[in-house]
């Protein structure tokens, strides 16, 4: 799977949170965009590249319950008539994420709470986008506060925010002990005789598919004492 | 955790922090917390289907 981060953010270089996220990027194999460091040069050049992944994540802080300015222009530019409409969309099936930051606590954006409206109802113009592209649209991953955040939150975040970009969907356990078995293959050199739990991982694998495979059974009438 | 799943554990938590990359040792070291919490939700996952091939919400009505 090819995934692509769209990122729109003014002052990249001091936000703790971007570089935060930037970092655990690099160590898994996926593209970078960082719209405010990007010359446009052609339509056709940026449209045919967003071709080229199977996801695309938007990421950025949230300002004043919208993205930064530079995402609306990129997509004002790229997301035309004969690209996602007119015509089949060109990203139909692809997957559409979202990591959205903001410094506000989570509690604004629950029902009461003082912002008024959900992330993901303030999120709802780009799902809309992204229904209109046909596109699969993922879960957003919000991240509140970061800098008030627990340093084992922060590491919790840098893995959830890895799987989040690179992860298949949906987020099941299956997929999740997966992507941990492949993380041990790819950072091969980080985890030096890691064998031995690598493989326990895989044989827990193996033990609740079996398991759920016999519960379905029970389900549908079989006898699991048979 | 059972006996095994903690001894391997704890052996992959010492290996990683015997590393002298401060940037790699993070980045593993997050991995590993994480990996805490796939052990729990993988657990808690079988007694939740042991239980129920157990029978024992089978015999209570509760489907």
């Amino acid at each position: 799977m090819k995934t692509l981060i769209v990122i729109s953010h003014p002052d990249i270089e001091n936000s703790n949170t971007q570089q935060f996220l930037l970092q655990g990027a690099k160590h898994q194999n996926v593209d970078t965009l960082h719209l405010d460091n990007y010359s446009f040069n052609s339509q056709a050049n940026q449209q045919s590249d967003l071709e080229k992944y199977d996801r695309i994540i938007f990421q950025f802080p949230l300002y004043w319950y919208s993205a930064p300015y530079s995402l609306k222009k990129w997509i004002d530019e790229v997301f035309t008539r004969g690209f996602v409409y007119g015509s089949e969309s060109k990203l139909i099936g692809k997957e559409f994420g979202i990591v959205v930051s903001t410094g506000m606590p989570e509690k604004n954006f629950a029902v009461g709470g003082g912002d008024g409206y959900s992330i993901d109802q303030i999120m709802t113009p780009y799902y809309a986008l992204a229904r209109r592209a046909g596109m699969q649209i993922l879960p957003t991953l919000k991240v509140f506060q970061f800098y008030n955040m627990s340093e084992r939150e922060h590491m919790n975040l840098l893995v959830d925010y890895q799987r989040y970009i690179t992860q298949k969907y949906p987020d099941t356990l299956e997929n999740k002990i997966e992507w941990f078995i492949n993380q041990f293959d790819e950072q091969v050199d980080e985890f030096d005789n890691s064998e031995p739990v690598k493989n326990l991982l895989e044989d827990l694998g193996i033990e609740l598919d079996t398991l759920k495979l016999t519960v379905e059974d029970i389900k549908n009438g079989g006898d699991s004492n048979e | 955790m059972g006996e095994t799943l903690m001894n391997n554990f704890e052996w992959v938590k010492e290996q990683l922090q015997s590393s002298e990359d401060s940037q790699s040792s993070y980045l593993s070291k997050s991995f590993v917390v994480s990996l805490e919490n796939l052990f729990d939700d993988i657990e808690e996952r079988k007694q939740q289907y042991e239980y129920e091939i157990d029978g024992k919400l089978w015999d209570h009505g509760s489907w």
